[in-house]
């Protein structure tokens, strides 16, 4: 096995390098102070979002820029890979699948939307990734497929064919993909701690609290929406959860209940979600601070990227709608 | 242009009612680097103030970069407009009856303006909104291309009855086939518009009735057919029209292309919006930077009851046009002094410094403020280093072809920046490389690489390679033998700057002691003489004892002196006891001293060898290309992968080679060169005028 020193000298250095290149925090309040969208992307000059300015100018389009910025995003582990070798790829290519089942949900919505439930699919599907991650998924194929059966068959050579199979006719039938979707989130998690399992044992330890904050800003993120957006009371929501972090278990209902409440003009979901992403943003500059021959940094990196591409997203989007400084300022 | 520009730091004091008038004049002048009456002198804390910031400043910076802003969205970017020349805005408020005002722009009206930034956000907003309406419809016809092209018979599409689904069929797409009276088609255009469709039109062979192929959504397909009907739709499920599914996708194409065409021509409506208001814009914009200047002199300004101070440094040459304008500006109420630097209150004050060289210097300019701002008074280095840097980089890179090739990249790459309105300092730079190179290659008669031309001076490529005989120069010793020459040069100017910069300084003690000062030259003079007669006599004799003595052990044992000088210097006020420790300090600072001018100017000087290593590695490299050029073809003539091999060669050599002699040109002058006689402690003159971008 490769020495620390060997697998992460020059990633981490590279990775030290990009950290310098995310946007600073004068750089967000400028965005942020903008009297209109396009004053706001031109703050993002000069920076990695800048082909976005040329994409909203050419379609007026935010949406296409949000998915230009999703597949850079979905990306991001795919692009270490060059630099790593086993068992550290493997790793960063589990994570990876997060952003493919994350496409992989987005195309089924868009197929019961459109095939399914007999409506049509209103431009989404151009907003579909098609360049492959780790597994060939034929977003058109699945697009037109007349059934469940013939989607679960286009994507019968990859890990998801038999769980499509099995699941995805009885989604058609109730109409909705909740567990199918928390089935898929699992099985990336289950794919994602079983990678981190061959990891040494320093990198073990530092990937598994990372996948399981993750995994507990997910389940954050999935009771805010069953319980705020769809009405459902906490019980019922806990069924809904991932069965990874450490909200799982008999957490689960405690933890549902708390994301009914409310504070300070917030739902317990919003909370809930905001104290989990603080949570990851802390852990995320320990990380930096701490042994720099780690996963911790690549992780460190992703973690703050996100919220990076995340914030970015909220100040073009409250833009979008007019939102004050203010707004902005309480929502980010 | 020899010395830093002559600076006077001027004192005013005019009556309260005129201080936004005197803040205009001085700010169109351009020429005053603010000074606080209160840094002059201690004593003024307590008997004047200073202005307080006007709550609206930061509202009209806000205001001035959103304008910034419109212009940056625009592509190409619009410039930012200019302002009328200094002298020309003062005959215009001259022309306007001598008014206390200058000009159109210092009147302005935040609300208006703000205004109408709102009102351009919102028509560029309608126009997003237009492209996204138009970019809707075209994803949908994505949709649709991959339904139809999903789908093996557009047959299966055809449900005859609508909403009737059948196997095989769409589940999104509805296709109808029908025809519809002559008169109706445009009532079917209105129908559709705005309605992701696709429709086949056939030929009018029915009486007055023409065949229709009409692709929808299937959301859609219901309120199409109702609105159809009234136009006169009749169904026609066998007709034959659009059987052939490469014509519906040929329509599919032409209907992309022509939404297409659609949303770029609304993209390009922001463009023709921005151009039609950047007048207006322009307007706003000098109005917004103009009283924001004005309120930073003001800001620098102290005020009495009823008097308010002025100061700030002026370049000497300014000072008739300030006074002019001042008196003007306050009908002559006002009392104005002018200091020298170093005298009175102005003793106080780091004098800025300004260089001022011809246009064509700039460049070089540019590198010496790059490294740091000299010292008030002392000689400015530009010309010296346009000198020695050209000479350098021809040294390096002597060939007329490459010089050419380069001088043709800085001559392009100066057109496109004053195209665009940005700086062109580093093109000019690359041209003049350019002209430097091509004059050495003429020198050492050398083309892209070959002997071509009679050398001038010497054949380099004969030098380095050992074929050119007989000549001033014919090996690469000859080369190291210039370059060093060509370095005690450099160095030498380097110490004559000192010299005199230490001279106008009166310091004497430093002239005779710095180690670029008289004793260090000495040793260098001398240490450079010895060598060359070291080498002359083929390294077997040094000069006489006696001689050695004269030329090095003097100006050595000379800098003996320093140390204890120095500490009488510091310390005759202070009767501070002199103890065997200093005696022994004085012996170290000594040798230290002796050691580092002794090793400091070999090094530097061999240093200068570089200039021999990259001129060598030039040709070496350009020879290696030709031999590899040569191996393609060993009868002889030549091959396309010979051509090939000598442009990539070129091109590689030209790249690297070029940009290695930059770097090191500019290394010699900042590190050989300038630590000589720069100490770069001065502070740039910075005037607050119209054309300032901060």
């Amino acid at each position: 096995m490769p020495t620390r020193l060997a697998t992460y000298s020059y990633l981490n250095a590279k990775l030290k390098t990009r950290l310098s290149a995310l946007l600073s925090a004068d750089r967000i309040g400028e965005m942020a102070r903008a009297k209109s969208l396009p004053e706001a992307m031109l703050a993002l000059r000069g920076t990695r979002f800048e082909r976005l300015e040329s994409v909203f100018a050419s379609t007026g389009d935010l949406r296409a820029c949000e998915a230009a910025l999703s597949a850079d995003e979905a990306r991001l582990f795919l692009e270490l890979t060059r630099w790593v070798a086993e068992p550290v790829r493997s790793f960063f290519l589990a994570l990876t699948l997060r952003f493919e089942v994350d496409r992989l949900k987005d195309i089924l919505r868009v197929w019961l939307d459109g095939v399914a439930r007999g409506g049509d699919m209103a431009g989404h599907a151009a907003y579909l990734e098609r360049e492959p991650l780790v597994n060939v998924l034929d977003t058109d194929a699945m697009l037109v497929a007349a059934d469940a059966s013939q989607v679960a068959a286009v994507v019968s050579k990859t890990p998801y064919g038999a769980l499509l199979a099995s699941e995805l006719p009885s989604a058609v039938e109730r109409g909705n993909l909740f567990e199918l979707e928390l089935s898929l989130d699992n099985f990336y998690f289950s794919s994602a701690y079983a990678a981190a399992a061959k990891l040494s044992l320093h990198d073990r330890a530092i990937a598994r609290r990372a996948l399981d904050m993750d995994a507990d800003a997910q389940n954050a993120d999935r009771l805010n929406r069953f319980v705020v957006w769809y009405g459902m009371d906490a019980t019922e929501a806990a069924r809904y959860l991932l069965s990874f972090g450490s909200a799982s278990g008999s957490l689960s209902s405690r933890v549902a209940s708390m994301a009914g409440g409310a504070a300070e003009g917030k739902s317990g979901g919003e909370l809930l979600r905001a104290a989990f992403r603080s949570m990851a943003l802390t852990e995320a500059r320990r990380l930096l601070g701490g042994y720099p021959f780690s996963v911790g940094i690549p992780l460190a990196y992703g973690t703050l990227r996100r919220e990076e591409t995340r914030v970015v997203t909220a100040i073009l989007n409250a833009k979008y709608y007019g939102l004050s400084e203010e707004r902005i300022r309480e929502a980010l | 242009m020899m010395f830093t520009t002559s600076m006077k730091l001027m004192a005013a004091v005019v009556l309260r009612r005129d201080a936004d008038a005197v803040a205009e004049r001085l700010l169109r002048l351009g020429v005053m680097d603010a000074v606080s009456v209160r840094d002059l002198s201690g004593e003024w804390d307590v008997a004047v103030s200073a202005p307080e910031p006007r709550p609206r400043n930061e509202r009209v910076t806000e205001l001035r970069k959103r304008v910034e802003s419109f212009f940056a969205m625009a592509n190409p970017p619009l410039p930012l407009p200019d302002f009328a020349p200094a002298h020309e805005a003062a005959s215009d408020a001259a022309g306007a009856g001598g008014s206390n005002t200058v000009a159109d722009s210092a009147v302005i009206n935040l609300e208006s303006t703000e205004k109408t930034l709102n009102e351009l956000t919102r028509s560029m907003a309608d126009i997003r909104d237009r492209q996204k309406a138009i970019q809707d419809e075209l994803l949908k016809l994505k949709d649709m291309r991959m339904q139809v092209s999903a789908m093996g018979d557009l047959d299966a599409l055809a449900s005859g009855a609508l909403g009737s689904k059948t196997a095989g069929t769409s589940s999104i797409l509805d296709l109808m086939r029908g025809t519809m009276p002559l008169s109706g088609a445009d009532g079917l255009d209105r129908v559709l518009a705005g309605i992701p469709s696709i429709v086949l039109r056939g030929e009018s062979g029915q009486g007055s009735r023409i065949g229709i192929l009409l692709i929808v959504m299937k959301r859609d397909s219901a309120r199409v057919l109702d609105a159809i009907r009234r136009e006169g739709w009749e169904n026609a499920p066998d007709s034959q029209l659009g059987r052939d599914k490469a014509s519906v996708m040929r329509e599919l194409d032409e209907k992309e292309r022509v939404l297409a065409e659609e949303r770029d021509r609304r993209a390009s409506e922001l463009k023709h919006v921005l151009a039609s208001r950047y007048a207006d814009l322009s307007s706003a914009w000098r109005a917004l930077r103009t009283d924001e200047l004005t309120e930073r002199i003001r800001s620098s300004f102290s005020s009495t009851e009823r008097t308010v101070l002025v100061s700030g440094w002026i370049p000497d040459s300014s000072r008739l046009a300030v006074e002019s304008e001042l008196r003007a500006a306050t009908n002559g109420k006002l009392y104005l002094e002018w200091l020298s630097p170093g005298s009175g209150d102005a003793k106080k004050l780091d004098t800025p410094v300004a260089l001022s060289n011809p246009k064509v210097l700039k460049p070089f300019q540019d590198l010496v403020g790059n490294y740091g701002v000299p010292e008030y008074g002392t000689i400015d280095p530009t010309p010296f280093v346009a000198i020695s840097y050209l000479c350098m980089f021809g040294l390096m890179f002597g060939d007329a072809g490459h010089g050419l090739v380069i001088a043709i990249i800085g001559i392009l790459g100066i057109a496109r920046a004053r195209k665009k309105g940005a700086k062109d300092g580093l093109f000019r730079l690359i041209a003049y490389c350019g002209g430097a190179a091509i004059v050495s290659g003429l020198l050492f008669g050398s083309v892209f690489g070959h002997e071509l031309l009679p050398p001038l001076w010497f054949n380099y490529h004969g030098a380095v390679t050992g074929t050119g005989h007989g000549g001033p120069v014919s090996s690469i010793y000859d080369i190291l033998g210039i370059t060093v020459r060509f370095g005690i040069v450099v160095m030498g100017m380097g110490m004559a700057i000192n010299w005199i910069n230490l001279i106008r300084k009166k310091k004497w003690f430093e002239l005779v002691f710095d180690k670029a000062g008289v004793f260090g030259a000495w040793i260098y003079g001398a240490g450079a003489w010895m060598a060359f007669y070291f080498v002359a006599h083929d390294y077997k004799a040094l000069p006489s004892m006696a001689v050695l003595a004269l030329a090095l052990g003097i100006p050595t044992l000379g800098l003996g002196l320093k140390a204890p000088l120095e500490f009488y210097r510091e310390n005759r006020h202070e009767h501070k006891l002199f103890g065997g420790g200093t005696l022994f300090g004085f012996v170290l600072s000594w040798l230290v001293e002796v050691l580092e001018i002794y090793s400091g100017y070999l090094a530097n000087t061999l240093s200068f060898m570089r200039v021999a290593g990259l001129g060598i590695a030039h040709v070496s490299l350009m020879t290696a290309f030709a031999q590899i050029a040569a191996m393609t073809s060993p009868g002889g003539g030549t091959t396309l992968w010979g051509v090939l091999i000598l442009v990539l060669g070129n091109a590689l050599v030209i790249a690297l080679e070029g940009l290695s002699a930059g770097i090191q040109s500019l290394r010699l002058n900042y590190y050989e060169f300038f630590s000589k006689f720069f100490n770069g402690t001065g502070k740039a003159y910075r005037p607050i005028s119209l054309r300032s971008r901060d």
